[in-house]
């Protein structure tokens, strides 16, 4: 039997949140007005086809005063209190005054596990031992999520309350809860029920997996949005004796940074497709760093490479370009070249770090002329495009699916710069697939390579260290 | 060549997928299965993977096993595969024929002897091993020190090759020449086999000539030059050259030899001894053996054994591949929505749209009216009306204590006294009959619904219901998150439609 999971409780208690947060599903209906959910909608996980757990978003107890009253008015026999429960759904099927409690004990009926949600930031209450009580009835294995909704906190009081009615609490932020809190309450699911360990553990590890994947795939958008953008050029031909101007100059530049605004919206779409997260483009305000606009010197101090590290990043790029020459003459030039070629390469970066691209009229081989910008020269530049690119994908992939507010991209305080920690090897090689970009394209191995680099980088060094949009922290639990 | 079909697992056939023209044929197929959706892709592959008991142990034999179950399907890749080879095979075959001529006219044209004068040693050494030596090198050296582009512009000979094998074979190997990827290094040294199979045929034919040359002629050699080159120079030089096959005794020149040699002193003093110039022979032809077959076989081999890594190297990096393994791997996991039914046994649906049937007010037979109002005066008494403590929502002296806990009859019971109370009432310019506080934090469930119903049929239409959602203490009224509550509130109770219900922040605290 497939293990399910029913998310029930006190209208409004954010079981619906649980529900989006789990299943990674921005469509399911999340709003402050209580009795929202309606109906039981079934969540499944499938591994190749196979479905490995469900989750069940319920409507809230709306009269558990009287369901309670119902089913102790009968016989109370702790052995028949499953049946008594039963008999109660079935005597009001038809009843609209106990629908949403008949919708959310079908379920517990059929064998779901069940999943209590409380919210921790509000005073515990006696009135919900009722709705304890019911569940107790139905004799299914049970937790107790609590959930933290507002900013009080009655998690302790909570604690010792659900304690006497749960196998197991723990504190599930819905809202905020990362990766690994989704995860921890995931195994959390298959120490209720034995039977149920198995598929859940393999769950967990189809999860993990699955996310390892969307992580490199979103990677190899951010080397191709780079691979593109170093290549692109805008052309304009010439008429006979036609003026080449300083506007002409500019429409093609704009032209061009158009282009490469567009191209990395359409990387950022690929990006959040893959982490199940359209919904930001489509529904969502964007603020913080990341909606403004690419060329802007604020966004080129916050995501670049500072002076010095663009220096060492030229000084490597010149000196392997030198030491090629010096491996050619069997290294009887006593490594001048290197010397020569860091030298030039440093001097580069520092004169030529402000340059965006340059403006050139060439002939062409049928006659006439074009005029042509691009591609970009600048050396920041492409520091720039994956800084903004790895920051968009930590936010993305750490954004919880039951946040239906602005997506906010701010750097954290304490953090002024995306590369301040960026390892010297890293950076060279990043810097040596940049020249192979500028080059000429990249050839699929290198792009994998490429995009392994980045996933390491994002896993090893800016994992943890951004604040991801202000609240994606991890969940204690 | 990959053969059978199986795909149960039976068998661990990890044979395949080593020569270059099976990779390229399964990056191309791979390269056209882009097109297919990624769903459809993920479903053949994952359904390939699980049929595998016990798994593949590698990420090679995971390729081998998949193609093998995929060109059960498709068998066209195969021909693609066959075409690539016999591409290959011609150009093998038409660089060992050029080999062959240019060795045999190379060597037969610095042996061109008339008896007139000896042949040059020097000018044989340049042309038969001095010229293609300093060509490999100078390759070389242009490969170490050129960007790709220019590497590119300046292979006039690999380029046609690789772009003759490009058109058959669809590989991307003419695009990738000169740069430093596994399919460049890989174009690069099936290049590179090509030209040293070119080489090895080339030293193969001049050693064949020279022996058929030595063995039907009389062929003296000497050696001369316009620079003051001493006959000591060339002795040094030839004891370098004979020192891999010196221990033979055998092809070893003595300064005798070589100062009898000079074509200089030939000229001018005659030969003592006519038969020894043609004890050269056996020198050049170690030589051509030692420094120009061996040295071209040796490449010809690690050009082979480069091939077979690069392509291997090629295989489990591409992307194409790298993302097939990945479907292989790694299990697809997608979750479905299942929109479940609301009330009713049987599972119909029973919500009518914009009506909430959950309420009994009709029930109660409470008239419709205007909706809740929400008011936003506030003053700190319970304006005269009865004070009802909804689930202990707060503490006041002389209200009344409801629950959703109270058995009907208790129920009833506070009903009746609320409404009793109501009668008595001596406040004057009441604002409100009944004042009931609730918690503003949680929100109205239609158990509190059904009091204000039950309430409302027994204290009357004309009463005025105040509703007070009382804040935690720590929160003050006019915060927003007040004031979504009450916004709640009034949204709530709008289902009663009770015209003489009013929702109001309170002027009292959660105690």
């Amino acid at each position: 039997m497939i293990p399910a999971f029913a998310v029930v409780g006190h209208p409004n208690k954010g079981k619906s949140a649980i529900v989006a947060t789990l299943a990674e599903d921005t469509r399911v209906q999340i709003s402050p007005r209580p009795g929202t959910t309606r109906h039981a909608d079934r969540y499944a996980l499938n591994v190749d086809g196979e479905t490995l757990y469900e989750l069940i978003d319920t409507p809230g107890f709306q009269r558990p005063g009287a369901v309670l009253r119902w089913l102790e008015a009968g016989k109370d026999d702790a052995a028949g209190r499953v049946q008594r429960v039963a008999e109660f759904v079935a005597a009001h099927a038809n009843d609209p005054r106990f629908a949403d409690e008949c919708t959310l004990l079908r379920p517990l009926l059929d064998g779901a596990g069940i999943l209590y949600v409380v919210d921790g930031t509000k005073p515990y209450a006696s009135e919900y031992e009722q709705e304890m009580q019911i569940l107790q009835w139905t004799g299914q294995p049970r937790m107790a999520l609590i959930n933290l909704i507002g900013q009080g906190d009655y998690v302790d009081a909570w604690r010792t309350a659900l304690g006497q009615y749960f196998s197991i609490v723990r504190v599930f932020d819905a809202m905020q809860a990362d990766f690994a809190a989704r995860i921890g309450l995931l195994r959390a699911f298959g120490e209720l029920h034995e039977p149920w360990r198995e598929p859940l553990s393999r769950a967990v590890t189809a999860i993990k997996e699955d996310r390892e994947q969307r992580l490199h795939d979103a990677c190899l958008q951010i080397v191709d949005l780079l691979d593109d953008c170093l290549s692109y050029t805008e052309e304009q031909p010439l008429p006979e004796g036609g003026r080449v101007d300083e506007a002409l100059e500019n429409r093609l530049r704009e032209r061009l940074l158009t282009r490469i605004r567009r191209r990395e919206e359409r990387a950022r779409q690929a990006v959040q497709t893959s982490f199940r997260h359209e919904a930001i483009e489509r529904n969502e305000a964007q603020v913080g760093v990341l909606a403004e606009d690419l060329f802007t010197s604020q966004n080129w101090a916050l995501f670049g490479l500072d002076r010095t590290q663009l220096i060492a990043a030229g000084g490597v790029t010149g000196a392997l370009t030198g030491g090629g020459l010096d491996l050619a003459v069997g290294g009887a030039s006593l490594f001048l070249g290197s010397l020569v070629g860091a030298a030039v390469g440093s001097t580069l970066a520092w004169l030529g770090g402000e340059e965006l691209a340059k403006f050139k009229v060439l002939g062409t081989p049928l006659g006439g002329q074009v005029a042509r910008t691009g591609p970009v020269q600048a050396q920041n530049f492409p520091w720039v495009l994956l800084g903004r690119a790895l920051f968009h994908l930590k936010l993305v992939s750490e954004r919880n699916h039951a946040l239906r507010s602005a997506f906010v991209s701010d750097l954290s305080d304490n953090e002024t710069r995306i590369f301040e920690s960026l390892p010297s090897g890293t950076r060279n090689q990043l810097a040596r697939y940049f020249r192979h970009m500028r080059d000429d394209a990249l050839e699929s191995d290198e792009r994998e390579a490429a995009a392994r680099l980045l996933a390491e980088y994002l896993h090893n060094h800016l994992s943890g260290t951004l604040q991801a949009g202000r609240g994606n922290q991890t969940t204690d639990t | 060549m990959l053969t059978g079909n199986d795909i149960s697992g039976e068998s661990d056939n990890t044979q395949g997928l080593t020569t270059p023209a099976e990779v390229f044929a399964l990056l191309h197929w791979l390269e056209q299965d882009e097109d297919e959706p990624l769903a459809t892709r993920l479903q053949r592959d994952r359904g390939i993977a699980a049929q595998w008991t016990p798994a593949p142990a590698n990420d090679p034999a995971r390729l081998v096993r998949w193609w093998q179950a995929v060109q059960t399907s498709t068998d066209d890749e195969a021909p693609l595969a066959q075409r690539f080879d016999a591409a290959l095979g011609f150009v093998r075959w038409t660089v060992i024929v050029l080999g062959a001529i240019s060795g045999i006219a190379a060597t037969a044209g610095v042996l061109a002897y008339t008896g007139a004068q000896p042949v040059n040693l020097l000018v044989l050494f340049a042309v038969l091993l001095g010229l293609p030596m300093l060509i490999t090198l100078g390759a070389a050296l242009l490969r170490l020190v050129l960007s790709t582009r220019a590497v590119q512009a300046l292979s006039l000979l690999h380029r046609p090759v690789l772009g003759f094998l490009d058109r058959i074979g669809q590989t991307g190997l003419h695009r990738a020449w000169g740069a430093r990827s596994e399919l460049g290094k890989t174009g690069f040294w099936l290049a590179q086999q090509v030209t040293q199979t070119y080489a090895v045929v080339f030293y193969l034919a001049a050693l064949a000539t020279f022996l058929c040359t030595i063995a039907v002629t009389d062929v003296a050699f000497g050696w001369r030059s316009t620079l003051d080159i001493q006959a000591t120079t060339i002795y040094n030089a030839t004891r370098v050259m004979a020192w891999p096959w010196h221990w033979t005794g055998i092809g070893v020149p003595d300064l005798t030899l070589v100062e009898a040699s000079r074509v200089l002193r030939l000229d001018r003093d005659g030969v003592d001894d006519a038969q020894l110039l043609g004890s050269w022979w056996p020198f050049v032809f170690m030589a051509l053996l030692v420094w120009g077959l061996v040295p071209r076989l040796l490449l010809w081999a690690l050009a082979g054994w480069q091939v077979r890594r690069s392509t291997r190297a090629l295989l489990l990096s591409h992307g194409h591949t790298t993302s097939l393994l990945q479907r292989l791997r790694i299990a697809h996991v997608d979750y479905t929505r299942t929109t479940g039914t609301g009330p009713g046994a049987d599972g119909t649906e029973t919500d009518t749209a914009g009506t909430d049937t959950r309420t009994d007010r009709d029930a109660d037979g409470l008239s419709g009216g205007a909706p809740v109002q929400h008011e936003t005066d506030t003053r700190p008494e319970t304006r005269g009306g009865i004070p009802v403590v909804w689930n202990q929502a707060t503490r006041l002296p002389d209200a009344f204590e409801c629950s959703s806990l109270q058995s009907d009859a208790d129920l009833t019971r506070t009903l009746d006294d609320i409404a009793a109370r109501i009668g008595t009432n001596t406040v004057a310019n009441a604002h409100a009959d009944v004042v009931i506080y609730t918690k503003a934090w949680e929100p109205p469930v239609l158990e509190f619904l059904d009091f204000v119903s039950a309430l409302r049929a027994r204290i009357g239409d004309r009463a005025l219901i105040l509703v007070e959602p009382v804040p935690l203490p720590d929160v003050p009224t006019d915060e927003p998150e007040m004031l979504q509550h009450y916004t709640v509130w009034t949204q709530q109770l709008a289902v009663l439609g009770d015209a003489r219900l009013v929702v109001s922040p309170a002027a009292v605290v959660s105690p």
